[in-house]
């Protein structure tokens, strides 16, 4: 079973975003352009993530023993493993299409730098299939 | 693959929450063996076959056209 995170490591986790998010908003223009899309775009990533986790972790902290006995289970039921495997691979594909999607427009839309990102971004989408079947292969 | 779990259980007065308890699934899980809507693993086969104090050949019927 995975250890969970206490749920304070969170908040210290939005407070790190707050404080990087309130950091940018006050520095305003003296932070150069392209940094400051990266800083704000760090500082939602961080807020949104932690809010997310912090929220599930109290979920989880006030399942009754029963509930949390049927989550475990859950979660180890060879059934639900082999649905989230088959949806796993379903959304590799999904996101396969919207990356193809994104990368014709961002070339209908002569953005080279949108191009030259999710040109990366499908390579190493693929790179990281092969790397993870070749993973399991070995391991199995 | 076919399989007699339903007939076994009803047969024994066990329900599907009890048969999943004892062999660690969920009882979706076992609903779906009885319905034939998922082929249990090798291990899942063993432990319900051992459950019932069956071999997994009494339990599971292996359907030769099926596999082809």
């Amino acid at each position: 079973m995975k250890k969970e995170l206490h749920p304070a490591v969170w908040v210290v986790g939005i407070v790190a975003a707050a404080a990087i998010l309130t950091a940018a908003a006050l520095l305003g223009e003296r932070i150069p352009s392209p940094l400051d899309g990266l800083v704000f775009g760090l500082g939602g990533m961080l807020l949104g993530l932690s809010m997310v986790a912090l929220g599930v972790s109290v979920l989880r902290r006030r399942r009754t023993p029963e509930q949390h006995r049927q989550a475990q289970l859950a979660e180890r039921d060879e059934r639900s493993r082999t649905i989230r495997e088959k949806a796993a691979l379903t959304c590799w594909y999904w996101t396969c299409g919207i990356l193809a999607g994104l990368y014709v427009a961002a070339i209908v839309l002569d953005d080279m730098t949108a191009i030259l990102l999710l040109a990366a971004a499908i390579v190493l989408h693929c790179v990281a299939l092969l790397v993870c079947i070749g993973w399991w292969n070995n391991k199995m | 693959m076919t399989n007699r779990i339903a007939w076994l259980r009803k047969e024994r007065r066990i329900s599907q929450a009890e048969l999943a308890d004892a062999v660690d699934v969920t009882r979706q899980t076992i609903i779906s063996l009885e319905n034939g809507r998922y082929n249990a693993s090798l291990l899942l086969a063993h432990k319900i076959a051992r459950y019932f104090g069956l071999t997994i050949e009494d339990v599971f019927l292996f359907d030769e056209e099926e596999s082809v």
